[in-house]
C-alpha cells in the first residue's frame, strides 16, 4: 500500500492495556495551568523508565472547569492501578500542588477509582479540611498563597498504550518534519497522547539486551550508522528514522490517532511507514496499519 | 409508579404525616395505600379519610401530594429513595430523618425541613421556616448528610448542628445560621442575618453580606475559593442564579468561632460592620 508514493509497511503495532486517568488542573491564568500540567508530565515519557507516561490534553476554558478558572487537561497512563495510583501521588504532590495558584481535580467518572488525595491531604498537617458534596470529597491544604484544593478520589479507565508508528526519511530533516505532522494529527484525537519528547522518540528500543540489569536497549535495525553491521529494517535510501509511541483511552482512539498520523506523514522525503511489535507474542492488541487505514477513510 | 395524593378539603390544623414513608408507597395497592394510618387533632384517621389515592404508571417512582398541602406535616418523613414532590406548600418537619432520595416542595415549607436528615436532596422553591437541617429536639447533631436547596429565603437557626452536607439558600437568612455548627456547608447568597456561626467548631458559611461577626470570630484574610466555586458552578447547574462577580471576586474569611475551637469560617462577600 502507498499513501502519497510512500510505502506503508505490511505489518502491525503491538499495543497494551493500560490504566489511565484525566486530571483536570486549574489555575489563575491559562500559562499557570499549562505551567502546573506541564511539570506534572515531566519525564513521564516511557513506562520502561518510571511506571508513567503522560501527555497534555485540551486547554479549557472556565466555563467547562470546576472552579471556573481556566485549566489545562493532563492525561496518566500506566500499566496498573496501582501504578497509576502511585504516580499520581507522586506527581500531583511534587508538581502541582507547589505550582501557584493550582487546583487539581478529576476528569473521568469511572466505577473504578484510586485516592491519592485521601494521601495527599496529610501535607495539610493537621489543618486540612474537606468538602463532601454529593459523594465527591476535595480536600483543602493550606499553602502560602491560600489553599491547595483536590478531589480525593480520580478515576481509572482502561486504556491502550504502545500504539507506534515508525517513520524513516532520507534525511534526518524531512523525518523529522513528517513526524512533526504526524502529532500534530496525533494531538487532535481527544484522549490520545504522544508523551514522548515533542511526541517524538530518536530511540526506538527493544527489550533488554546484551547486558543484564538493561531493561530496554537501543534497536538496532533502526539505527543508521549500524546498517552495515547488523540486519537492518531501514529502505536502502532511509537515513533517519522517527519513532511516535501513542497511547489512548481507548483502542478506537489509538487507532484513528495512528491512521491520522500515517496520513500527515506521508509526504516527499519519506520512503516509509512501518511498526514495531514483539511477534505478537507480549501485546493485546495488534494494529494492522492497512486495516486501520482502510477502516478509516481520509 | 406515580402515586398520587390529593388532599380532599381544606383542613384549619395540621395533620401528621408521621411515620409514613412515602417510599414505602410503591408496590402496594390503592386500597392498602388508603388504609395507612394519620393523625389529625389527636384522632387516628385512615389515608384514605384525608387524600383521594389515584395510581398511575410511570417510569419511576413518584408520590405527588397536592390540594391544600400547607397543614401538612412530616410529608417525605424517612424518605429513603424515590421522588416526592409537594405541589404547594408543606408544613412543620419535612423531610425529617430523610436518608436518600428527592423532595420537591413548590412552595414553601415550615420549620424544621430536613432535620436529622442524612441523605438525599430537597428542594424548596419558596421559603423554609426555622430550624431548617438542624438537629431534633435534645440533640446535637444536626443533619448529617444530603441538600438542601431554598430557592428564596430561610428562618432562623438554619443548619443549627449541622454535621455534613450543604444547605443553599437563594436569598436571606435570618438570625443563628450555623449555629452550634459541627462541620458541613451553609450558603446564603443574600444577608446571613445576625450573629452566624455562634459556636460552630467546623465547617462553612457562605454569604452574600453579613452585618456583623461575633467576638469569637477573627479575620482571616481573603478566602481562596476555589473550593466554593465548585460549589457555584454546582448550584448554577441547580437552577441557582449567582450574583454577578461571585466567580471573579474572592470573599473576605473569618475563622471561628475561636470561643469552640476556632476551626470553622465565615466567608462574606459583603461585610458592612
Amino acid at each position: 500500500m502507498y499513501i502519497n508514493g510512500v510505502l506503508i509497511d505490511d505489518t502491525f503495532a503491538e499495543a497494551f492495556p493500560m490504566a489511565y486517568s484525566k486530571l483536570i488542573i486549574t489555575a489563575d491564568t491559562p500559562a499557570l495551568a499549562m505551567q502546573a500540567a506541564q511539570a506534572a508530565a515531566g519525564m513521564a515519557i516511557s513506562i520502561i523508565g518510571c511506571s508513567c507516561e503522560s501527555g497534555l490534553g485540551e486547554a479549557l476554558e472556565p466555563a467547562v472547569t470546576p472552579d471556573a478558572r481556566p485549566g489545562q487537561v493532563l492525561w496518566l497512563y500506566s500499566y496498573s492501578a496501582e501504578k497509576l495510583e502511585e504516580q499520581l501521588f507522586f506527581r500531583i504532590g511534587q508538581a502541582i500542588l507547589p505550582s501557584a495558584t493550582s487546583a487539581c481535580f478529576n476528569g473521568l467518572e469511572s466505577p473504578l477509582t484510586c485516592k491519592p488525595g485521601a494521601k495527599l491531604r496529610y501535607f495539610g498537617d493537621g489543618f486540612q479540611s474537606s468538602k463532601l458534596l454529593e459523594g465527591r470529597r476535595l480536600w483543602r491544604i493550606p499553602v502560602a498563597d491560600g489553599e491547595f484544593v483536590l478531589d480525593e478520589s480520580f478515576g481509572i479507565g482502561e486504556g491502550v498504550g504502545g500504539g507506534n508508528l515508525l517513520l524513516m526519511g532520507i534525511d534526518r530533516k524531512a523525518a523529522l518534519e513528517a513526524a512533526e505532522a504526524a502529532v500534530i494529527a496525533i494531538r487532535q484525537v481527544p484522549g490520545a497522547i504522544a508523551p514522548f519528547p515533542g511526541g517524538i522518540c530518536r530511540s526506538p528500543s527493544k527489550p533488554k539486551g546484551k547486558y543484564a540489569n538493561v531493561p530496554a536497549s537501543t534497536n538496532q535495525v533502526f539505527c543508521p550508522t549500524l546498517r552495515s553491521r547488523v540486519e537492518t529494517r531501514l529502505t536502502p535510501d532511509a537515513h533517519a528514522v522517527y519513532e511516535l509511541v501513542i497511547d489512548g483511552n481507548s483502542l478506537e482512539c489509538v487507532t484513528t490517532a495512528m491512521a491520522g498520523a500515517i496520513r500527515a506523514a506521508c509526504r516527499p522525503g519519506i520512503t516509509q511507514v512501518t511498526a514495531g511489535n514483539y511477534g505478537g507474542k507480549w501485546g493485546k492488541y495488534h494494529i494492522y496499519l492497512h486495516q486501520i487505514l482502510q477502516e478509516q477513510p481520509e | 409508579m406515580r402515586v398520587e395524593l390529593e388532599v380532599r378539603q381544606d383542613y384549619s390544623s395540621p395533620i401528621s404525616m408521621n411515620g409514613i414513608n412515602l417510599s414505602g408507597l410503591f408496590g402496594l395497592s390503592t386500597g392498602d395505600i388508603m388504609h395507612l394510618p394519620l393523625s389529625h387533632l389527636g384522632q387516628h384517621l385512615m389515608v384514605g379519610d384525608v387524600f383521594k389515592v389515584n395510581l398511575r404508571d410511570s417510569d419511576s417512582n413518584e408520590v405527588l401530594l397536592s390540594g391544600n398541602t400547607r397543614l401538612l406535616q412530616y410529608c417525605g418523613h424517612g424518605l429513603d429513595s424515590g421522588r416526592v414532590v409537594v405541589e404547594g406548600d408543606a408544613g412543620a418537619c419535612a423531610g425529617l430523618e430523610m436518608c436518600g432520595g428527592e423532595l420537591v416542595i413548590r412552595g414553601s415549607a415550615g420549620d424544621c425541613l430536613g432535620v436529622a436528615m442524612s441523605g438525599g436532596k430537597i428542594h424548596v422553591y419558596g421559603d423554609s421556616g426555622d430550624w431548617c437541617g438542624a438537629a431534633q429536639a435534645g440533640e446535637s447533631k444536626g443533619m448529617t448528610g444530603g441538600v438542601i436547596l431554598v430557592s428564596s429565603n430561610a428562618g432562623s437557626n438554619l443548619g443549627g448542628g449541622m454535621r455534613r452536607g450543604l444547605i443553599a439558600v437563594s436569598g436571606n437568612c435570618e438570625q443563628y445560621t450555623g449555629a452550634h455548627m459541627l462541620a458541613g456547608t451553609i450558603l446564603c447568597l443574600g444577608d446571613m442575618g445576625a450573629d452566624p456561626g455562634v459556636g460552630m467548631q467546623r465547617g462553612s458559611l457562605v454569604a452574600g453580606t453579613i452585618q456583623s461577626t461575633l467576638p469569637g470570630f477573627k479575620p482571616a484574610g481573603m478566602a481562596d475559593a476555589a473550593w466554593l466555586r465548585l460549589y457555584l458552578n454546582w448550584l448554577q447547574q441547580n437552577g441557582f442564579t449567582i450574583p454577578p462577580g461571585w466567580f471573579e471576586i474572592e470573599p473576605v474569611r473569618f475563622s471561628g468561632d475561636h470561643l469552640v475551637s476556632g476551626k470553622g469560617e465565615i466567608l462574606a462577600y459583603e461585610f458592612t460592620q
